[in-house]
């Protein structure tokens, strides 16, 4: 029990915590779309682009955030800008944009010196995380929480059918493009406990095992967001009492999240491969009259 | 409004660089049921995009139900289903939520859907045949079921005009047939039908139109009249043989049957001597 509360006897940890469960959550969340629209490149890029962003503000004698906000915002959109040429690719057109901020950051931290602590945005540290950081994560919490709210049906209709989406009314270039700042807004809200490095795996691992055990969209959603937000929690005791930087403290918790869904969903596969492949028969025979499905009975 | 729910006239239309249709003028009046067939690349999909924004407009004008259309503004009042295999099969949707999503743009700004919204697309799913799917993840689904279920989702939305990306390709000749009753039976409530496919002789006996396309409009009217031989070596290249059926119907059928060749001597000139022709019956084996 003491392992669980004593950290909370210092107040850095109280609101690491704090700013991890939203984080967790956060990232959680947004892991769906990401996985589902294979744009886990986004969350990569923008993370490094999120270090340009922090070194060349800092340089400036600008604040950590207002440097890492910029340089995600602008990476979004100009990711979306190169993408939305023929012939390129999100991959294509985040590997250029955000590559050439990281590279910039990189330049000007060998140019300029600053005090920026190099490894604490890399790998984040939960001793840096204080009542600032606490209102920058919340407020993106709650923007980011809301415009998904609003845009969720949407946005699922966007992330599986794009082009008939669009023909149906969905303005699905506005709604891409609110995915990708929601992203920025993210992975800025992040850089703290997560470390720029870091985040990419946060944006994945949540859905990808989420994935793995179930087949329903809500179910999805709320396993995803669950597995973020524990990921983070237990992350952060494991940065706490073994003195592990805390995002990998948080990565490797998912990372171990997503092992047990993989082996649990192997399992259950062969399990429901056999049941499935029985009832998939009935249903084509009772399509064409043979078999009357009602009355059949498919036991697992 | 006239009654002329697509009107397309001396379209150009391109992805990128080079123009993919050329010259283009199509008319379609309110109520008619219009088949596009062509080769493989010769534009059937550009031209449904061409309705509904999806590619670019590069001189003539497109107007659909009253609006003027392109690229990136799709007119109000259209469903489309889109070729098999253009979406992730194993996307985490039940068939009720994909049908639900074809109203999404009209429908509350919240994650879930009214009792009403989800009773009527179990309505839908139940006039089309496959209400007991509702729940069903659309992993589970064959071929049939999955374009009935997108067929759903177009009719999802009040539609006056149906477009459909080839609704006939890769399913049975009895689901086939069932699409097409289903088509039938809406096309008669009012609905306007456009589909493209590449079963001309579905054409040639259902339909009362047809539109050949291959770069632009090769042919534009009854079957009866549309399917010739000159028609179809203009669009599809030599080949093909038209020959008609006890009602009068014009059937396709290829020229010469094709050789397939063995692998031993084929050099004596004309049709091989070690050619194997394939017949349906052991094309079924
Ligand atoms: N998204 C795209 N970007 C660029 N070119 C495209 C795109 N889609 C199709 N094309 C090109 O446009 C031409 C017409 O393609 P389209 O898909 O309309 O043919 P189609 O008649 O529907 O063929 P199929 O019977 O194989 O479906 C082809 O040359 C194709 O390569
Ligand atoms: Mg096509």
């Amino acid at each position: 029990m003491s392992l669980l509360l004593e950290p909370f006897a210092y107040a850095f940890f109280g609101r690491a915590m704090l700013a991890g469960v939203l984080v967790g959550a956060l990232c959680g969340a947004l892991s769906v779309p990401v996985v589902l629209k294979r744009m886990s490149y986004v969350g990569h890029g923008l993370a490094h682009s999120v270090l340009g962003g922090v070194a060349v503000g800092v340089a400036l004698g600008a604040d950590l955030y207002v440097g890492a906000a910029v340089a995600t915002v602008l990476s979004a959109i100009l990711i979306d800008r190169v993408a939305a040429r023929r012939g390129l690719h999100h991959d294509a057109a985040i590997g250029i944009v955000t590559t050439a901020a990281f590279a910039l950051g990189i330049a000007v931290l060998a140019v300029v010196p600053t005090r920026l602590n190099l490894e604490a945005v890399l790998f984040g540290n939960i001793l840096g995380v204080d009542a600032r950081d606490l209102t920058v994560t919340t407020v993106v919490a709650v923007a980011a929480t809301a415009t998904l709210f609003v845009a969720y049906k949407r946005l699922v209709f966007t992330v599986f059918d794009p082009e008939v989406a669009a023909v149906h009314g969905v303005p699905v270039r506005h709604i891409e493009l609110g995915l990708n700042l929601v992203t920025a807004a993210v992975v800025v809200a992040s850089v703290r406990v997560l470390g720029a490095l870091l985040i990419a795996a946060a944006v994945v691992l949540p859905a990808a095992g989420a994935r793995l055990v179930t087949r329903s969209f809500a179910a999805l959603v709320g396993l995803a967001i669950a597995l973020g937000t524990t990921a983070s929690v237990l992350g952060l005791y494991a940065s706490f009492h073994l003195d592990v930087p805390s995002g990998p403290a948080i990565v490797l918790v998912g990372t171990l999240g997503f092992l047990i869904a993989y082996v649990a969903s192997g399992t259950a596969a062969r399990r429901a491969r056999r049941a499935g492949a029985r009832e998939r028969e009935v249903g084509r025979l009772s399509e064409r009259g043979i078999v009357d499905a009602t009355r059949t009975q498919v036991r697992a | 409004m006239s009654d002329l729910v697509v009107r397309v006239l001396d379209v150009d239309a391109a992805y990128a660089r080079p123009t993919v249709l050329s010259a283009v003028d199509v008319d379609v009046a309110r109520g008619e049921f219009v088949g596009l067939v062509g080769p493989s690349g010769a534009g059937k999909t550009t031209l449904l995009r061409l309705l509904t924004g999806g590619v670019e407009v590069r001189s003539g004008s497109v107007e659909v139900l009253g609006q003027r259309v392109v690229r990136g503004r799709p007119p109000r009042g259209v469903g489309y289903v889109p070729q098999l295999g253009s979406v992730d099969a194993d996307f985490p949707l039940t068939v009720r939520e994909v049908v639900l999503l074809g109203d999404a743009a009209s429908s509350r700004p919240v994650p879930w859907f009214t009792r009403d919204e989800r009773r009527r697309a179990d309505a839908l799913l139940e006039r089309l045949g496959i209400g007991e799917l509702a729940g069903r993840p659309i992993a589970e689904l064959s071929g049939g079921q999955r374009q009935r279920m997108f067929l759903a989702r177009a009719l999802a939305r009040r539609s006056e005009l149906l477009l459909l990306d080839e609704p006939t390709s890769g399913v049975d000749l009895a689901t086939r047939a069932e699409v097409l009753r289903l088509l039938g039976e809406l096309h008669h409530d009012g609905l306007t039908v456009v589909l493209t496919t590449h079963d001309l002789n579905f054409v040639a006996s259902h339909l009362p139109r047809m539109v050949c396309v291959n770069g632009t409009v090769i042919a534009d009217g009854r079957p009866r009249e549309v399917m010739t031989a000159d028609v179809l070596t203009r669009t599809y290249g030599p080949g093909l043989r038209v020959v008609h059926d006890e009602d009068g119907h014009p059937v396709v059928t290829d020229a010469a049957p094709i050789p397939l060749h063995s692998g031993t001597d084929h050099a004596s000139g004309g049709m091989p001597v070690a050619a194997a022709v394939v017949t349906p019956a052991e094309v079924d084996a």
